[in-house]
């Protein structure tokens, strides 16, 4: 694991006490955009304000933990990453509707379900490997960027919102110019601190606009300083008839939480090549705990935040004593319920502001990984009618609307259509894709061009990545021609190239003699001298064109392989 | 120029003749789709059947002219690739209005006017290179497939009418869309080369089956004549001050749509593509405002390249010019034949949604594969990410900057019009601060090669270079600078510097000690073991492998080593 250049601390690193600290207040203050999820469903209740102070005091404790668990790795749960829980949008529709058929108790109870689900698809993730490949990891995470921030503007421009106003324009704007420009130009603690410094910008200058809300402020007033946050209140219940809805919102919860914990792991890796099923498998158990966990205690489902993973590729922050230090003010935040009280008010441009600012590295993290692989036209149109569905039920909502009933929850979420069109596409495309190919090549007139077309034409349909085809390619001529001027091969070579994840083998066979493959080069006198020596120049030169040479005989006929690690 | 390996024919190939006029038809009746603007246009005006009709037939000779002009392979006019122009939804809306307010006149006035803009922008681009790296020229490429792709599903909800699709709808566009897909990625030859015309003529017989034309589609088509020759007598051209701004900024997005298509083009014939070629961009803008000038002056609606059918070339593999000239013939065919073009305007919208669909994906692709070529920093992350935000929020909430000044709403109509202009003016101002020469010092007691490639990295990121060049050049440099330590013993640090523009990178090392003499031949084995002089010798070739040019100076006891990569 080599650390990229843009790292300033990586998942390993240590790093001095107040850095930790502030970066720690930065997450926290990114995160809290997310409270306005409880609050939502709180309010379809009625919730009076000392049972939403209550609860929200449990939920910043439940948050803590969250977040605690997903960064350790104890026994089988946490991906190790700095990768805090959030309250999420993923559960706020079948939340919504709990509370208006079954009240607190089915939305606590239906979340304790959900969370338990999602714990127990994480096993299953490792065998679904090979339908997931690399480029349907980057469209998650793609999409998961997208729709963070379409989730942004909507808090903005949605249906149901009021025009946006001059003052919020502006205090949008200097929120996400300060954001930006202290990351761009900045150095040092400014960089590192980019998104609070322009979050506490917005507050002020949102206070000085009159955008703090002023329905809401009572919700700060009354909340008092100290507090020791009360369990008694909570209670549970169970509808079958709601299982589907918060099933399908468990499924995109972890989706989610792969998608994110694989940015982690891209941006703590220069020579990222594709997602750790181990790490992921881990982080999605501790994601559903997490969810389990906030249906015990009393709060809505959580889930991994991306906009957190993306303000640490930002900043150049990713130490997991961030995640510490986000967990322990989080704890900290359920004793003194003014806090949160006053994070949950963040005027809406300061929220849109944020997110904006957050996904624009994951958007861009999502196009590199699905372009870390060649793309032939299945795959292209496996990412680009994936992404076309994915867009089309966001921008178009009457689709989910006119859908049958029990589709629609599936096409309701962007995120889980378009990585269910890809999934499908995948499997289907799939029929037809050999994994070994062959091509019959004369050694008498070796025509490159066609070697490489074989090759690249290849790489595309496995969805190689380039470089390790570029490399082959390369390699596979040379040997070629190695083999026909050393080893003088009677008739046409054959070439069988067999991929999967891992490996690559290419293997020549040709009939002649055999390849000594020395591990020294032959001094000059033995190469003069004899033909011998001639050939195991050959052989000592094939050596280079690959990760692992051998050479087997058999029946006048010989077989080389090349092997590369992919 | 290479041919990548999912292009059967490319730009300058020569397919045979039935591939020819297959893949041709293909296109025009992709681009047929887009003749509906046309009749909005007129329907706006109020013009009778035979007026519609004859200016259909001006449109469809305008077209011939423009994939002609587009594909020329010399001159100043053209970009040499298969970008035909069909009619657009970039001028719709400003023509829309033209009509109202002041008629027919106005709408080819205007028009006239665009084209022009159009053509004085193709002017200015090539001083614009540096404002327009390949990330943005990605960004434009993919948010042209988006927009492409929220069209071919609008189309198909036939979106702004009452009608929704039904269950026959349904069945026609997954029975198309199923039909191109499936001859696309598991057939070869001819069946792969003309699968979307396959596709849509299987969702024509299935809607007829189905009785999805009706009464009055069957009429559209018989009450048109067999023959028509175009009249002119309509045309006048009249100019008004206030829809100089609308029109203009259409053209800008005009220009923007063929830049981003004749990038699409260039690299879909090249697998070893490594910028927009703004040569060939230019002229094929100009070709593009000179077809619009041309559509204005005889009596029609602007045109603009079609991102479609640069979609379509790319997933059939088809590219070649003399499919443009077919298309042009064509298209000059249909003009006279005016039944033909009754039938295909007609088109079921299911069937004209799934072709889109299809073009999308490969257009959207092209750009995700254009915008990653590069390394991107955190400056070009915003410029890319930001301006993909912006552009997708009008596309989804387009009431929502209702509130902006009138003569800013222009640019806020339109995704494709937005994110461009978001992501270059972001640009513009982010590239304050990038230093084109970035510089370090090493001491030659501890080479630090992690040091060195992290330098090279963040350097490389900040200039937007290409990642393959950089990691040679890394490599190359912690490589170099160990060969100068051991043969040249400098004295105090060796300092580096590296300098980037979007052609060359040029690496710098200077050093206080003897210059290296830099052989083209390997010295023998005799001189190395002779003397100190060989031994140098030796480090002098082994330097000139790292690089594409290597040279060395000596000045006052500083030697510099300047090792340069082409980009």
């Amino acid at each position: 694991m080599r650390k990229p250049a843009n790292l300033i601390y990586g998942v390993h690193d240590t790093l001095p006490l107040h850095v930790a600290a502030l970066n720690g207040a930065q997450h926290v203050g990114v995160i809290a955009i997310n409270l306005v999820y409880p609050l939502l469903v709180f309010r379809v209740v009625d919730a009076p304000v000392q049972l939403v102070t209550n609860l929200l005091a449990i939920g910043m404790l439940v948050l803590g933990v969250g977040t605690f668990l997903q960064a350790s790795r104890l026994g089988p749960v946490g991906s190790g990453y700095m990768c805090p829980s959030t309250f999420t949008a993923t559960y706020l529709g079948p939340s919504l509707l709990a509370a208006k058929v079954g009240g607190l108790p089915l939305v606590f109870g239906m979340t304790i379900f959900a969370g338990v689900l999602e714990a127990a698809l994480a096993p299953l993730l490792n065998r679904l490997r090979s339908i997931f490949p690399s480029e349907i990891s980057g469209l998650v995470i793609f999409m998961i960027g997208l729709t963070g921030g379409i989730a942004g503007l909507r808090s903005l421009f949605g249906a149901q919102a009021l025009p946006v106003t001059e003052v919020e324009w502006t205090v949008g704007g200097l929120t996400l110019a300060t954001m930006a420009a202290l990351n761009v130009w900045g150095k040092g603690m400014a960089r590192m601190l980019c998104a609070l410094i322009g979050l506490v910008t917005g507050y002020i200058a949102a206070g000085f606009g009159g955008l703090i809300d002023g329905s809401k402020i009572f919700v700060v007033d009354e909340a008092p300083w100290i507090g020791l946050p009360a369990f008694g209140q909570v209670s549970w219940s169970f509808d079958v008839s709601f299982a589907a809805l918060f099933a399908i919102a468990s499924i995109a919860a972890a989706m989610k939480a792969v998608g994110t914990i694989t940015v982690c792991q891209r941006m703590n890796d220069a020579d990222w090549v594709r997602p750790d099923m181990r790490s992921i498998m881990r982080g999605v158990l501790a994601d559903g705990a997490s969810t389990a966990l906030a249906g015990v205690a009393g709060a809505v489902g959580t889930n991994s935040s991306t906009p957190s993973v993306g303000l640490a590729a930002a900043t150049g922050v990713a130490s997991r004593k961030v995640a510490f230090a986000i967990g322990t003010i989080f704890l900290l935040m359920g004793f003194f319920p003014k806090l949160p009280a006053l994070l949950a008010v963040m005027p809406r441009p300061v929220i849109v502001a944020a997110l904006l600012f957050a996904v624009s590295f994951i958007i861009i993290n999502g196009l590199q990984v699905m372009s870390s692989r060649m793309l032939d036209a299945r795959r292209t149109l496996v990412i680009g009618l994936a992404i076309v569905a994915g867009v089309a039920v966001e921008v178009f909502p009457i689709i989910a609307a006119s859908a049958p009933k029990a589709a629609s929850p599936l096409i309701g979420s962007s995120l889980v259509f378009s990585t269910l069109i890809a999934l499908v596409l995948n499997l289907l495309f799939r029929l037809g894709v050999k994994k070994t190919a062959t091509l019959s090549v004369d050694g008498t007139q070796i025509d490159p061009k066609k070697i490489e077309d074989f090759m690249e034409a290849q790489g595309a349909a496995w969805g190689a990545r380039r470089d390790v085809i570029d490399r082959a390619k390369f390699n596979l001529t040379q040997s070629i021609e190695t083999i026909v001027e050393g080893c003088e091969p009677q008739g046409p070579l054959e070439v069988a190239a067999s991929f999967d994840e891992f490996n690559l083998d290419l293997r020549v066979m040709y009939s002649g003699p055999p390849l000594e493959l020395p591990e020294k080069r032959p001094t000059n006198e033995e190469i003069m001298e004899s033909e011998e020596g001639q050939r195991r120049l050959a052989g000592f030169m094939l050596r280079r064109y690959a990760d692992r040479v051998a050479a087997t005989h058999k029946a006048g006929r010989s077989t080389i392989l090349f092997h590369f690690d992919h | 120029m290479r041919k990548p390996t999912g292009i059967v024919y490319a730009v300058n190939e020569a397919p045979p003749f039935g591939v020819v006029v297959l893949s041709a038809l293909q296109q025009a009746g992709l681009m047929s789709i887009n003749l509906i603007y046309i009749i909005l246009v007129m329907r706006e005006v109020g013009a009778t059947p035979e007026l519609t009709e004859s200016v259909m037939s001006i449109s469809l000779l305008v077209l011939a002219l423009g994939a002609v002009l587009q594909a020329l392979p010399r001159g100043p006019i053209g970009s040499g690739f298969l970008c035909q122009p069909v009619p657009t939804a970039v001028y719709l809306v400003p023509s829309l209005i033209a009509a109202k307010a002041g008629g027919l006149s106005l709408v080819f006035g205007m028009t006239v006017f665009a084209g022009l803009v159009e053509v004085a922008l193709s002017r200015a681009l090539r001083k614009l290179r540096p404002l327009f790296p390949p990330e943005i020229a990605g960004l434009v490429v993919a948010l042209i497939g988006v927009a492409t792709g929220a069209v071919a599903i609008r189309t198909f909800l036939a979106a702004g009418t009452s009608t929704i699709p039904g269950a026959s709808d349904a069945t026609v566009a997954a029975a198309t869309l199923g039909t191109m897909v499936a001859l696309n990625v598991w057939t070869r030859g001819g069946l792969r080369l003309a699968c979307v015309l396959i596709g849509m003529i299987v969702g024509y017989i299935l809607t007829a089956i189905l009785g999805g034309f009706g009464h009055a589609d069957w009429e559209t088509v018989a009450a048109t004549p067999w023959m028509t020759f175009p009249r002119f007598d309509h045309v006048g051209l009249a100019f008004d001050t206030s829809l100089v701004i609308p029109f203009g900024v259409a053209a800008v997005a005009a220009t923007l749509k063929v830049m981003g298509n004749v990038t699409t083009c260039q690299k879909l014939n090249d697998a070893d593509w490594v910028r927009p070629d703004m040569t060939s961009i230019g002229r094929g803008v100009l070709a593009d405002g000179l077809t619009t000038v041309v559509a204005g002056a005889v009596g029609t609606t602007g045109v603009n390249s079609a991102t479609m059918c640069v979609g379509l070339a790319n997933a059939t593999g088809v590219a070649s010019r003399q499919v443009a000239y077919a298309v042009g013939a064509g298209l000059a065919i249909l003009a006279f034949f005016p039944q033909l073009g009754a039938v295909l305007s007609i088109m079921p919208r299911a069937v004209a949604g799934s072709a889109l669909l299809i073009a999308a994906s490969f257009i959207f692709v092209n750009g995700l594969e254009i915008m990653t070529s590069r390394l991107l920093d955190a400056r070009r992350t915003f410029v890319v990410g930001l301006s993909f935000m912006g552009a997708l929020g009008v596309e989804q909430f387009p009431g929502a900057f209702a509130r902006f000044p009138g003569w800013i709403q222009p640019l806020l109509v339109s995704s494709i019009v937005l994110g461009p202009v978001l992501a270059l003016l972001l640009n513009a101002i982010f590239r304050l601060g990038v230093r084109k020469t970035q510089k370090m010092v090493v001491e030659p007691s501890r080479i630090d090669s992690a040091a060195i490639e992290d330098y090279m990295e963040t350097s490389g990121a900040g200039w937007g270079a290409r990642r393959d060049i950089i990691d040679r050049a890394s490599f190359n440099l912690s490589q170099s600078i160990e060969v100068i330590v051991e043969s040249c013993d400098p004295q105090g640090p060796l300092e580096i510097e590296a300098t980037f523009d979007e052609f060359n990178l040029d690496l710098r090392v200077s050093y206080v000690g003897p210059t290296l003499e830099l052989p083209e031949k390997r010295p023998s084995n005799e001189e190395i073991m002779a003397s100190e002089e060989g031994q140098r010798k030796l480090a002098g070739f082994m330097l000139r492998r790292y690089a594409d040019r290597v040279q060395a100076t000596h000045k006052a006891g500083r030697s510099t080593i300047l090792f340069h990569f082409d980009h």
